[in-house]
């Protein structure tokens, strides 16, 4: 009984949801710098001098794995666990938990597609490496993505009204 | 989902821009200077160093095989896809050690190096018939070659059956991997062997039976569609080999550029892996690409070494991956 009150708790329902917003956007990122890393890392063992631009390339996939700490932090605040108490009811943890999984399942998806795009822009640096432009650009469309999840989980986080 | 190579097409993709482009193959075969060819080839990492004479350059270029390979395992965890490549050379080596020895002949210098058994290794083994000492299927293959090759007395059957053995092992090497663009290669490879395989019968033995029992499996083209028209007359082949009118017209019109013709078809083919930035298909049009590189030189230096026009060497040159 204990365990299931604990279950319908508002705070353990916006600390999942922070959860969520920040493990999975996080994988999504992980996996995403570790391919385009490992591309980067290939060319940079052929070449060095290119480090630097591809460097650039392998932090693009990084930025999900941010949005989902953002959104993990305001989650948090909003239940009051890190400053002033609040009291949250299950409504308003399942709502929390809700923003919190359109950065989850978007920085998952995108932070890997994003690696595979730029670790396919990682060729085009290889062949050329006045072309890095075109291949962040390629990159970076991915990125749309992740920042529609992001701006879906901070609309739905405003529009949670606690306290 | 298909499994991704990052690190290892990266790392191929700037070794890409190292390789010689046509242009270049044109130009060194232009160049009436061997020192100049050579030096150029010193600046694409061929170590020209290790050896005194130009006309050694055949070490050079096994030393340079050899490091792709070497590279290759280095950066692709599994060997299937190098042992397609090193699994012919194992089935070349036992052809020329079998076929030279039938013919009384040298194969010392014949042999390739990178296969997956060391060249004394397997002469030694063919020399003492300790044919255990093989994979079955090897094993099985040379015994039905030499006992066919009593029977009919015929080189040319070492040949078939130990290629048939060759594709069965690279099949399955390639159902390994289960990458539809290996399959797809191995198929072209098997298509282009029968081409081949049919018009050396008919030139040679003009025996069909001969050719049912060389005939390999796995190709686009049928047995049956060879069979059917095994006796037509030349002009009318192209029309009967439906998706291979180009090869078999190359093959009536001009036999002995048919090679030639069916590299660069498998270079064609090789080129569609430059689409690819993750999968392992750029990792093999690399390695088919070095040996064409390899092949080509081989080219320019023996026309070289022996006074063959520029035009002459052209004509022979192969289609380059850049």
């Amino acid at each position: 009984m204990e365990f299931l009150e604990g279950l319908a708790n508002g705070q353990f329902l916006a600390i999942l949801g922070a959860s969520i917003a920040i493990i999975f956007a996080g994988m999504g990122s992980a996996r995403g710098t570790s391919i385009a890393g490992q591309a980067a890392a290939g060319a940079v063992s052929e070449d060095s001098s290119k480090f630097g631009k591809l460097l650039v390339l392998q932090l693009l996939p990084g930025t999900q794995g941010l949005y989902g700490f953002i959104v993990a932090f305001l989650i948090l605040s909003k239940a009051g666990l890190l400053g002033a108490s609040v009291a949250l009811t299950t409504g308003q943890g399942f709502q929390l938990l809700a923003s919190g999984l359109a950065i989850g399942i978007t920085g998952l998806v995108s932070g890997i597609a994003q690696g595979k795009a730029a670790a396919a822009g990682v060729g085009i640096v290889a062949k050329n490496a006045d072309d890095l432009g075109k291949a962040i650009t390629l990159a970076a469309i991915v990125e749309t993505y992740a920042l529609l999840g992001l701006l879906i989980s901070f609309l739905a986080y405003n529009g949670v009204v606690v306290g | 989902m298909e499994k991704i190579y990052p690190y290892a097409v990266a790392k191929i993709k700037v070794k890409e821009n190292r390789l010689l482009t046509n242009a270049n193959l044109e130009q060194l075969a232009q160049e009436n200077d061997i020192k100049r060819i050579v030096s150029e080839l010193i600046d694409r990492d061929y170590k020209f160093d290790m050896v005194q004479r130009y006309e050694d350059y055949g070490i050079v270029l096994k030393k340079a095989e050899e490091e792709v390979y070497h590279l290759i395992r280095e950066i692709v965890e599994e060997n299937d896809m190098l042992e397609i490549f090193l699994s012919r050379n194992d089935y070349y080596n036992v052809k020329m050690i079998l076929k030279s020895r039938v013919e009384g002949k040298e194969y010392q210098d014949k042999l390739l190096n990178s296969g997956t058994y060391p060249t004394q290794k397997i002469a030694s083994i063919l020399e003492n018939k300790e044919y255990d000492r093989l994979d079955k299927k090897m094993k099985q293959a040379i015994q039905e070659a030499i006992e066919l090759y009593e029977k009919t007395k015929m080189p040319f059957i070492i040949d078939a059956i130990l290629d048939k053995a060759c594709f069965g092992k690279i099949k399955t090497l390639a159902n390994h991997l289960n990458n539809e663009f290996i399959k797809k290669y191995i198929e072209k490879l098997i298509d282009i062997t029968n081409i081949k395989t049919f018009f050396r019968i008919r030139k040679i033995y003009y025996d069909k039976f001969l050719f049912e029992a060389s005939y390999i499996e796995g190709g686009k083209i049928t047995l049956h569609t060879f069979m059917e028209n095994f006796e037509e007359e030349e002009q009318s082949l192209k029309y009967k080999f439906i998706g291979f009118s180009d090869t078999i017209g190359q093959a009536v019109e001009n036999y002995e550029s048919l090679d030639k013709f069916c590299d660069n078809y498998i270079m064609s083919y090789m080129k569609d892996a430059k689409l690819k930035s993750l999968t392992i298909e750029p990792i093999l049009a690399f390695i088919y690409a070095k040996r064409t590189e390899f092949k080509n030189i081989r080219i320019i230096l023996t026309g070289k070494l022996n006074n063959i026009s520029a035009q002459k060497i052209k004509e022979r040159l192969r289609e380059s991956y850049v």
